[in-house]
């Protein structure tokens, strides 16, 4: 399958919020009074062990083989699986809302301690305790950053080792944002080896080797456990000048939960050292190549380290199953949304048309929300309300907002004024004036301002999935991430078609609500004029 | 003819200007029951802004507009406006609406029963002989002459004292035109109300004025004349009396107007 450049912009799109915002990540790492917040001494209470992972499959697979040891050991727990990148995670840590996630120690030095050197996992521990978080269990395995090549291009080029990329600057280079954005990554990387590249674009890890393998890149980012380095007989360049840190795989967790949940910690303390790089690279290979659900890819694992047979075969979510729940999850994303929309945009429409200084102010406001970009609205969005389906409706709240007031103002100063004047010398009040001739009149225009929010609402709530709220973006998201095409057609599908169903039911809609002269494409001033040219 | 009843509709010195144009110079006029005054001048003359300052719409700059001897103000101008009909080009009819909703819109807003409002409509289509099966047909469906004629009913359907038309057959054409004019005429001595009628029609002011109506010619926000038509004729107050009335093709009373192209 050719990598469209559609595709490639999903994948930025989707590492935008699942990775690092590069800048993002850059400002913090220069703003040393950011870093490290301490935790806030207030977890929220909650009866269950809440795990996240971020979003790739290797962390997934951990946060399931976690999810299933605390479950065997009695511990409720609750599973964010492909929460975000390593800031959305440690945030969400840090400020109680999730207990653990795993962690690879390299990003705890880089990029959340902001600490050069290399430290062992001891000290690690000591410099995360009065952050109120604890470094425990180790899984066993040093998943280290790594470039690739196709073995055939290395060859031809003459390359081996890193250092030796700086004769070729004509390389094309695709990286995972975060990498791209990370001082142990790129940045470090041309400045410890004085690289020159023209050609850099942030692409999904995933969907790298696909670039790879399509000659559209040449050189790409690695994890040392990959499945695919195998598959796709990559050539893994030397770190001769030995810049990656070390990065072996451990789990973040709140002190304080250790003291709500004793048995669940003392259960992970039995996973220490029980992963191998073989076996990680054997499970990523079973859930990314063999595309079985991670879930059962950890409940196999964890039954064969506790001397088990595996179990039978956990299915993945059939579809009939899962369409219906992911459309009432889209659903009540878009109508919520929506109806709330609706409920502030038409008094903020009215009040535009009849204030016209205050109606320039709104205009702009709700115009200058439309300009954030919707992920950019949705990662601003956590801070505030969290994770889950309220920062995604708060985000298509917002972007309802302008469609609705703009053809509401636009609807009521339309009218002629003589048509006011008709309705004033009636005796009508002014509230009667509104509510009898100006919104009926305006309606037809207020209705389509809705029907383009409702469809656009549609559309931007899949993202709503990269913030775990769900819907239609969640088997598109997952998809993109397990390489699964089916997947990825089972949420936008769906997606199309509600949206085509939206569609018509304001279709449908115009023709009861709106009187037959002023519906669309019947207007009847034009009406008049050709009825006194005959 | 000036009776010795109270003024229903009475302006006191009033006067308005936009933007140091003079619309309405201090103005006197008294509009008691049964009375029709004709407002008749060229565009611009400010019989418009007369009318607007009857219902309340535009509010004088000085002097006083008093309605039943009160003087009109924003607190008392809607209940006032129900008193008044008023009847624009074209009707000045709601496009959403249908014809008896279009006539029966404010009847509605004040709860009247339903039995009531049919009987008022068909009273009213019988009076300015409106189709009653066009009823239900929306403006566009409806020929000029009989939206006019919507217009008219929507006015009286409250039975209000005064009737006020600004150029009420202004876009209509001459065969209809004539017929409206024969039908407001005998609406007008049917209903016994007190009429101001805007227009720049001369013939049009005589037939209106035929029967014991005053005219007012105005120009340029003042009232020159004011008195009988045939007044106006003989004995003009203004040279600009002579011009106006010398440049229309005027009617020998009893004849109909000549058709004209506009």
């Amino acid at each position: 399958m050719k990598l469209s450049s559609r595709q490639l912009s999903v994948i930025v799109v989707v590492k935008l919020v699942a990775g690092e915002p590069s800048e993002a990540a850059t400002a913090r790492a220069a703003d040393a009074t950011l870093v490290p917040s301490p935790v806030p001494a207030q977890p929220t209470p909650g009866t269950a062990f809440r795990i996240a992972s971020k979003a790739f499959t290797e962390s997934v697979i951990l946060g399931e083989v976690v999810a299933l040891t605390v479950s065997a050991a009695g511990v409720e727990v609750e599973h964010r699986v492909a929460l975000g990148g390593s800031r959305l995670c440690w945030d969400a840590l840090a400020s109680g809302r999730i207990d653990a996630y795993p962690e690879y120690t390299g990003t705890v030095l880089q990029e959340i301690l902001h600490v050069q050197d290399a430290a062992d996992v001891a000290s690690l521990r000591a410099a995360l305790r009065p952050l109120a978080v604890g470094l425990g269990v180790a899984f066993g395995f040093d998943n280290t950053y790594a470039l690739g090549m196709r073995r055939a291009r290395a060859a031809a080029a003459g390359i081996q080792t890193i250092s030796e990329l700086r004769r070729h600057p004509e390389l094309r280079f695709g990286f995972s944002d975060e990498f791209m954005s990370r001082r142990d990554g790129w940045p470090g990387l041309v400045a410890r080896y004085g690289l020159a590249a023209k050609d850099v674009r942030g692409l999904d890890h995933d969907l790298a080797y696909r670039g790879l393998a399509e000659d559209r890149i040449d050189v790409t980012d690695l994890y040392a456990t990959d499945a695919e380095i195998r598959r796709d007989d990559l050539s893994v360049l030397r770190d001769d000048l030995g810049f990656f840190p070390k990065y072996e795989a451990i789990l973040l967790y709140r002190l304080d939960a250790e003291e709500q949940w004793p048995a669940a910690l003392a259960a992970l303390r039995t996973l220490e050292g029980k992963i191998n790089i073989a076996a990680m690279c054997a499970m990523n290979a079973r859930a990314k190549l063999d595309h079985l659900p991670e879930r059962q890819v950890a409940a196999d694992f964890v039954a064969q380290l506790d001397g088990r047979a595996p179990r039978a075969t956990a299915q993945r979510e059939s579809w009939t199953s899962a369409v219906p729940e992911r459309t009432r999850e889209h659903l009540v994303l878009v109508s919520l949304s929506l109806l709330a929309a609706i409920l502030v945009a038409l008094p903020l429409g009215i009040l535009a048309a009849r204030r016209p200084g205050l109606g320039k102010l709104v205009l702009s406001a709700v115009g200058v929300v439309q300009t954030i970009p919707s992920l950019a609205l949705l990662v601003f969005m956590i801070p505030l309300l969290g994770i889950g389906a309220p920062p995604a409706m708060m985000a298509l709240f917002l972007y309802s907002l302008l469609p609705i007031v703009r053809n509401t103002h636009a609807g009521l100063v339309g009218i002629a004024p003589a048509m006011r004047d008709s309705a004033a010398a009636l005796g009508l009040s002014r509230w009667a004036i509104l509510w009898r001739v100006e919104l009926p009149l305006a309606l037809g225009t207020i209705l389509a301002g809705i029907k383009s929010a409702a469809v656009i609402n549609v559309g931007t709530a899949t993202l709503g999935a990269l913030v775990g709220a769900g819907g239609f973006g969640q088997p598109i998201f997952t998809g993109i991430r397990l390489d699964d095409f089916p997947l990825i057609l089972q949420g936008a599908v769906p997606a199309c078609l509600l949206a085509l169903a939206v569609q018509g039911a304001f279709d449908l809609a115009e023709r009861v609500l709106v009187p037959p002269p002023l519906r669309s494409g019947r207007r009847c001033g034009a009406r008049r004029r050709a009825r006194r040219a005959d | 003819m000036i009776t010795n009843v109270a003024p229903l509709l009475q302006f006191v010195g009033a006067s308005k200007t936009f933007e140091a144009v003079v619309a309405v110079a201090p103005l006197d006029l008294s509009v008691a029951p049964g009375d029709t005054l004709v407002l008749i001048g060229p565009s611009g003359c400010g019989k418009t802004t007369v009318l607007r300052m009857a219902l309340g719409l535009l509010w004088p700059d000085a002097g006083q507009v008093r309605f039943r001897g009160e003087l009109l103000s924003p607190a008392n101008v809607q209940r006032a406006r129900r008193s008044m009909g008023y009847v624009v080009q074209e009707g000045g009819l709601f496009p959403h609406l249908t014809a008896e909703q279009n006539v029966s819109l404010m009847a509605r807003h004040l709860r009247w029963p339903r039995a009531r409002i049919e009987q008022r409509q068909a009273e009213l289509a019988a009076l300015t002989r409106f189709p009653i099966n066009a009823l239900g047909r929306y403006p566009f469906q409806l020929s000029g002459g009989q939206r006019q004629r919507v217009g008219l009913m929507r006015a009286l359907m409250l039975d209000p004292d005064v009737l006020l038309f600004d150029e009420p057959l202004g876009s209509i054409d001459p065969v209809v035109r004539s017929e409206l004019q024969q039908d407001l005429v005998r609406v007008f001595k049917q209903t016994a109300k007190a009429v101001v009628l805007v227009t720049h029609d001369l013939s049009e002011a005589a037939i209106f004025s035929l029967d014991h109506g005053r005219v007012a010619l105005m120009r340029q926000g003042r009232v020159l004349q004011q008195g009988r038509m045939e007044e106006l004729v003989r004995s003009p107050a203004d040279p600009f009396i002579t011009k106006f009335v010398a440049a229309q093709p005027l009617l020998a009373f009893g004849h109909a107007p000549e058709p004209r192209s506009k």
